[in-house]
């Protein structure tokens, strides 16, 4: 009964707006300065320490970004369609909030792989842009957030706005692998110009460092930026509550 | 509960006969959107033979999408779409009801007039039959997902727009087995694997999206 | 600074980097500056109601 009881208490708690605004507000400067801290050891590691490619020379070191990049598009969706179906099962406001805020960094970051693995393609292949089977499924991905996103701007009440979205982004959630597979297949039926081939089952430690680390420090910024954004936004929705006047008060 | 499903279908298909226009202008759409493609190119037979299938795919993912505003826009707006959540009966169930009238007065006309169509591109036989077949396993997945996405902008103003954003990704891979299914019949190899996984794609629509689509609509009804 | 010269490639690695900084930074102004402006608006409206 008691673990229960604290469970039910964690969870109000965890979803109490007010009380996610403190401990987020507490939490970002350290998470931010992880982050930063992480953030200049990974471009360090890629741009200094790694060793010169045998087959791609200075390039590839684009890897260092673009692949954590790509990652975090793919990690985020899955947090988005997480807390969106939260939000739709015990309509936590909160859910939604987290739901919501994390499309636009999900788009960012999918802006981002996409921009560098073009910014890639020139020197190495020749070409702003190959129809590969992972920039296609990544610019799928890229619509997919656009859609997310323009969906719950059309929507005025923001309330339904979010259980709209959470039902779009749960069907893209299905719609991934399917997305990715087929594009496979279809690239791999037409075998182009050129085949994107950086996944060496064994990759230098050198290298792999500095990516991993780069990777980390992307989640790190994608936790801040969500927490900036909630608060921002929790600001918004809640403006007329008495904790929010207070707190308007005390800044 | 199969009574409420049939009837449902019969009024939708019933409306549609009434109201020529919901059938005739999507099909004038394909029609001349597939005709405009030899008129832009010129009489290259060899060219256009290329690409007939993709034309003809990508011409039906529009015209699709241009006829799901029928499915749910009218009864939205006099109330019928209210009535059927207070039913006894799963709305998810319902809607199928709707989807399939969907198809029989969208997609089966589209797949009755591509021989037509075919013989215009200058389309082989073989390869027709193919395209035939691809359009029978695809349009029905077409009219399911884009069921959801009208389900969810029916309520809105600029809905037409965003609804395009929100399902041409989703009908993509539909259109890549699709036409990957066909340029393996041009090659003459065989095309079992893309028509599986049609297949497979339309066994997760019809199973999951009707689920989506019951709670899309009762977000629109809010 | 000699390492950090790329020879050829120099265009296309700071490119991509400076995309990554932009972006990164760009997705912190944006939710920073509307929340201080969301809490000056709400001081605003909490003189003018009392």
């Amino acid at each position: 009964m008691n673990i229960i009881q604290s469970i039910k208490r964690l969870y109000h708690q965890f979803a109490s707006p007010p009380y996610f605004y403190r401990i987020s507000g507490m939490w970002l400067p350290y998470i931010m300065g992880l982050f930063i801290i992480l953030f200049g050891y990974g471009l360090y590691g890629g741009l200094v320490t790694a060793p010169t490619d045998y087959e791609q020379g200075e390039a590839y070191r684009i890897i260092f970004v673009h692949v954590p990049a790509a990652w975090m598009s793919l990690f985020i969706y899955m947090v988005m369609a997480v807390a969106g179906a939260i939000a739709l099962i015990w309509r936590m406001k909160l859910a939604e909030i987290v739901m919501i805020c994390s499309a636009p960094i999900g788009a960012s970051f999918t802006f981002l792989a996409l921009a560098t693995g073009s910014i890639w393609g020139k020197p190495m292949w020749n070409t702003w842009w190959v129809w590969d089977a992972r920039l296609t499924s990544e610019l799928l991905l890229l619509f997919l957030y656009l859609g997310v996103m323009a969906l719950y701007n059309a929507i005025e009440d923001k309330r339904t706005a979010a259980r709209a979205v959470a039902i779009l982004a749960l069907v893209g959630v299905v719609n991934i692998p399917v997305i990715h597979y087929s594009v496979e297949w279809w690239n791999t039926l037409h075998q182009g110009p050129t085949v994107t081939k950086f996944d060496k089952p064994s990759i230098h430690l050198s290298m792999l460092i500095p990516l991993l680390v780069m990777a980390v420090a992307f989640k790190l910024f994608y936790i801040g930026n969500l927490f900036m954004r909630v608060r921002a936004e929790l600001l918004l929705r809640e403006q007329k509550s008495k904790w929010v006047k207070e707190l308007a008060e005390q800044s | 509960m199969f009574t409420a499903w049939s009837q449902i279908l019969k009024r939708d298909l019933l409306i549609a006969f009434r109201r020529r226009s919901e059938i005739i202008h999507p099909l004038i759409f394909f029609v001349m959107v597939i005709s405009l493609f030899p008129l832009a190119i010129g009489d290259d037979k060899v060219l256009l033979q290329k690409i007939a299938p993709a034309i003809i795919w990508v011409t039906a993912l529009l015209a699709t999408m241009l006829s799901l505003d029928n499915l749910f826009r009218s009864d939205f707006e006099d109330g019928s779409l209210e009535q059927m959540t207070l039913l006894k009966v799963p709305l998810s169930l319902l809607v199928t009801a709707k989807i399939t009238a969907h198809w029989l007065i969208t997609g089966l006309p589209l797949i009755l007039i591509t021989p037509l169509l075919a013989v215009l591109l200058y389309l082989p036989g073989e390869t027709t039959w193919m395209l035939l077949l691809t359009l029978l396993l695809g349009t029905p997945t077409l009219s399911l997902i884009g069921a959801v996405g009208i389900a969810l902008t029916v309520a809105l103003r600029q809905g037409g727009v965003i609804l395009s954003l929100l399902i041409l990704p989703l009908y993509i891979p539909v259109l890549i087995f699709a036409t990957l299914a066909l340029q393996n019949t041009v090659q003459g190899f065989s095309a079992e694997a893309q028509l599986a996984m049609m297949l497979a794609i339309l066994v997760l629509a019809i199973t999951l999206a009707p689920f989506a689509i019951a709670a899309a609509l009762k977000v629109s009804l809010n | 600074m000699e390492f950090l010269d790329f020879g050829k490639y120099n265009f296309y690695i700071w490119a991509s980097y400076g995309l990554t900084f932009l972006v990164l930074i760009f997705n912190v102004v944006l939710p920073v500056m509307a929340r201080k402006k969301q809490l000056n608006k709400i001081k605003r409206q909490n003189y003018l109601n009392q």
